[in-house]
């Protein structure tokens, strides 16, 4: 490890990989709950319709600071003040890492859910309708026929809240999880050279980043094979 | 719920709103004009300028705002003797400034981009023809080219005001205070003040651009508003 780095190395590396970690799961929480969210925005029921709206439009007005804070802080104060109450005082401590990720989960749902529901609607309805003239069950089209589909018109906004996704796990140090920002913080204040850590931890998520937007053009050209393209 | 402590809490919390809306409304202005000249930098075709450019913009949309607030306000500690000697100091010291100069320079890094977008989505003849008729490239830009551009841009120049979160920037101020006493200090207030804040403060400026953008332009021309936070 680098001088620099007066042996905190080891520790920032620990809250990086934590870092990779919280969001990547976060990010496979979130597509699976736009997944399900678009899925019922799409269905024929008002009620259910206008409850993914409600969602996606209160979470996207609301910073992920203060959701982190409402549920970190705020429910465990509110499951113990209700059991006080009820007289059988009991003591609730979230997991932060558990806590993070279904904050962030939940919050970045809302935006995938608008991302799959625009990607589902670019899909031809002829596409519905052939696949149901060849006898697919509605499984097998999805599966089969509009899911590729879909993930070619999805990709490129996927990969965007991906990077807002990453760049908003910074927001998890203030529940105490030892992540990139968290541990950098820790550093900085022992060594009294915030310059330098804080200059390292961003470094280090402009890697991810860059990393992903690599990652994210593979991909891309990956969903768009077979597809003819009028120009370069 | 405690309503005595929210009832005592009111005057803060206005002063929190006040502030916010002030963060963002600064930051959104200065960044609005400062992010035109680093778009024709980032089309220049000079090495060094366009290189400039785009080091700027790849970090500070490719790092979380919260380490950049970080990186600045406490990392310019590091350099306090050199700032004291240039007379900056008394600038650097105070969290408002820290916030505003981290938050403007964020802004002006994605609003450049929207900016270039613009720009470059200008059919090239209008802007031949300006210069045929005679107009100074200053003049062709002041009347042609950013006329055109912002219209083509709008929509997402909307979308750009959901980022900044000035919600980071009271964390700085207050997670100072909470140095010598508590981190409850910061929660409570950050929480108490940010909750309500950003959705109404969104929909009045979602309603003042929607009515400029009816006004001024032919919707046709309205690129697609992407449904997710834009990013890199």
């Amino acid at each position: 490890m680098p001088e620099i780095l007066s042996g905190y190395g080891w520790m920032i590396l620990g809250g990086l990989g934590l870092t990779i970690a919280v969001a990547v799961t976060s990010m496979f929480g979130a597509i699976l709950a736009g997944l399900a969210a678009s899925l019922l925005s799409l269905s024929g029921s008002v009620v259910l319709r206008a409850m993914v709206r409600v969602y996606t439009t209160v979470i996207r007005g609301i910073p992920e600071l203060v959701l982190l804070l409402l549920v970190y802080y705020g429910i465990p104060t509110l499951i113990q003040d209700l059991s006080a109450g009820a007289g059988f005082p009991v003591e609730v401590n979230l997991n932060p890492f558990a806590a993070g990720v279904t904050t962030l989960a939940f919050i970045y749902g809302a935006f995938t859910c608008e991302v799959f529901r625009s990607a589902y609607l670019a899909v031809p309805q002829g596409q519905r309708e052939s696949a149901a003239a060849f006898g697919l069950t509605p499984y097998q089209t999805f599966r089969a026929i509009i899911f590729p589909q879909m993930l070619r018109y999805a990709l490129p906004a996927l990969g965007n809240v991906w990077m807002v996704l990453l760049k908003a796990t910074a927001l998890i140090s203030i529940i105490q999880l030892p992540e990139l920002m968290r541990t950098t913080d820790m550093a900085a204040r022992a060594t009294r050279q915030p310059f330098t850590f804080f200059l390292i931890a961003c470094v280090a998520y402009l890697a991810i980043t860059l990393v992903s937007m690599w990652g994210q053009a593979r991909a891309e050209r990956w969903a768009n094979k077979g597809i003819a393209r009028s120009s370069a | 719920m405690n309503v005595d402590a929210l009832i005592e809490g009111l005057p803060r919390f206005v002063d929190g709103l006040m502030l916010t809306v002030m963060y963002a409304g600064v930051s959104l202005a200065i960044g609005f004009f400062l992010a035109i000249p680093v778009a024709m930098m980032r089309m220049s075709r000079n090495r060094v300028i366009y290189w400039s450019a785009t080091a700027y913009i790849t970090f500070f949309r490719g790092t979380p705002l919260l380490a950049q607030l970080f990186l600045v306000y406490y990392g310019s500690g590091q350099f306090y003797q050199e700032l004291e000697i240039a007379g900056l100091w008394w600038l650097f010291r105070e969290p408002w400034f820290c916030g505003l100069l981290t938050l403007t320079l964020n802004t002006t890094a994605y609003t450049s981009e929207i900016w270039r977008g613009g720009i470059q989505a200008i059919p090239h003849p209008e802007i031949e023809a300006a210069h045929a008729s005679g107009l100074s490239s200053f003049s062709a830009m002041r009347h042609v080219i950013l006329p055109r551009a912002l219209g083509l841009s709008l929509a997402r120049l909307y979308e750009r005001s959901d980022l900044p979160d000035p919600g980071d920037v009271l964390g700085v101020g207050n997670i100072d205070h909470g140095h010598n006493g508590s981190r409850t200090e910061y929660s409570l207030t950050g929480f108490r003040v940010l909750r309500s804040v950003p959705v109404g403060g969104r929909a009045v400026s979602g309603a003042r651009v929607r009515l400029y953008m009816d006004r001024t332009q032919d919707r046709s021309q309205t690129p697609p508003s992407p449904s997710s936070k834009p990013s890199c």
